[in-house]
């Protein structure tokens, strides 16, 4: 049914989505879908029934609601950050209550930051301002575990990692193979020219889904 | 304007300064004003609280730390929220590698009689916390993207540009995630639902 004559009725279930969460209130350059996606609801019980669905997704989100923890807890984690002295450009060693593991988290951090400094300034988008942070050297940051699975990434490389990391370029890598190596079976054979280029991160297609 | 006087009334892009320079005061403002969502949306990926505060604690202090680079091209919140995400992501990967070799450890049958008293919360909670352990269980079953699109928008209440923001994918993405998620967890919960 084509309730407002418009071949491209009905509007997308994406566009009933942002209707119900509110995407159109003080919109004026949205007042035409707003009113179609109206019209469509008054027509058809099935957008009216989705809405509906909607509704009950978003009554069981509130009433799971996490409770607010005790004042104590939030008053130990401010005196906590209060005393952290990361603030002053170094890193705290008793921030938290699992102070090695914050230790490592923080460096796996830094890490992070680092290799995302490298991967910016390669693809050209990288401000001048922005630097790696300076907490270790390449040569004190060990890589024993790369999440790849769920992080729209493509990596190449056989870890532990150490040393320099940087993007390589179309041709630098050649895929041996895909099946998993014989010395470990978990890593497979991978071709890599020149020295000092062990890993590659490339956003992998399809991300977003 | 003094800061301590009328903190209440500054607004972020001011206390920001205060609180990179050292100022308990500005450092207090900013934590109360937003641990509370911040502590929601990493409850919502870690499904308890202790991790949760964790994952609050280790955020605000990536924030602290990089504030100075902070510029102000997203407002604070959507700033922290995207670091609160990351932090409470890492911290539930390492969790799971944790409870996956303390559970291989405790066998099937000892972890099936652990998990009816795990989560339990007093009074009328108790029922509440179980609705919460399915929700997330549920919830845990939906691709990264979409998990982490849907808590910002639903529990973090950003809006879909917000969300586009801190996750750096277009609206239009934002929009795509959030219907995939909806469906997912209506397919999932669906029997459940009904019972309500």
């Amino acid at each position: 049914m084509n309730a407002s004559g418009d071949d491209t009725w009905p509007p997308s279930p994406e566009l009933l989505a942002a209707y119900f969460d509110g995407e159109f209130e003080g919109r004026d350059d949205l007042v035409d879908v707003r009113r179609r996606l109206e019209d469509w609801l008054a027509a058809d019980p099935g957008a009216r029934a989705e809405l509906a669905e909607y509704r009950r997704l978003r009554h069981l989100w509130q009433e799971t609601t996490p409770r607010e923890p005790a004042v104590t807890a939030w008053q130990n984690l401010l005196r906590r950050l209060e005393s952290c002295p990361v603030r002053a450009g170094s890193l705290s060693r008793g921030a938290g209550s699992h102070a090695p593991w914050k230790m490592a988290a923080v460096l796996a951090g830094a890490a992070g930051f680092l290799l995302a400094a490298v991967l910016l300034k390669d693809s050209g988008t990288a401000r001048d301002d922005m630097e790696p942070f300076p907490v270790a050297s390449e040569r004190e940051v060990v890589i024993l575990y790369v999440e790849g699975a769920d992080t729209g990434t493509l990596v190449v490389g056989q870890l532990p990692l150490q040393g320099p990391m940087e993007l390589v370029d179309a041709g630098d890598v050649t895929l041996t193979s895909v099946e998993p190596a014989q010395r470990d079976n978990m890593v497979p054979d991978v071709h890599i020219a020149g020295p000092g280029r062990p890993i590659i991160w490339a956003r992998a297609e399809g991300e977003d889904d | 304007m003094a800061v301590g006087t009328g903190l209440l009334l500054l607004g972020d892009e001011q206390l920001l300064p205060h609180a990179a320079r050292g100022c308990k005061d500005a450092l207090e403002e900013l934590f109360r004003r937003y641990r509370v969502v911040a502590y929601r949306v990493a409850f919502r990926f870690l499904n308890n609280e202790a991790d949760a505060l964790d994952a609050v604690q280790e955020a605000f202090i990536k924030a602290l730390m990089h504030l100075p680079s902070f510029e102000g091209r997203s407002s604070f919140k959507t700033w922290l929220l995207r670091v609160v995400a990351n932090a409470a992501l890492d911290l539930g990967r390492q969790r799971g590698r944790r409870e996956t070799l303390s559970m291989d450890a405790l066998g099937r049958q000892n972890r099936e009689e652990l998990e009816p008293f795990i989560l339990q919360e007093p009074g009328q909670d108790l029922e509440r916390a179980d609705l919460r352990h399915k929700l997330h269980e549920v919830l845990s079953r939906l691709p990264l993207a979409q998990r982490q699109t849907f808590v910002l928008h639903a529990e973090a209440e950003l809006s879909y540009r917000e969300v586009a923001e801190v996750l750096g994918i277009s609206i239009g993405t934002v929009m795509s995630r959030l219907y995939y998620a909806r469906q997912k967890l209506r397919a999932l919960m669906e029997i459940w639902m009904k019972q309500q």
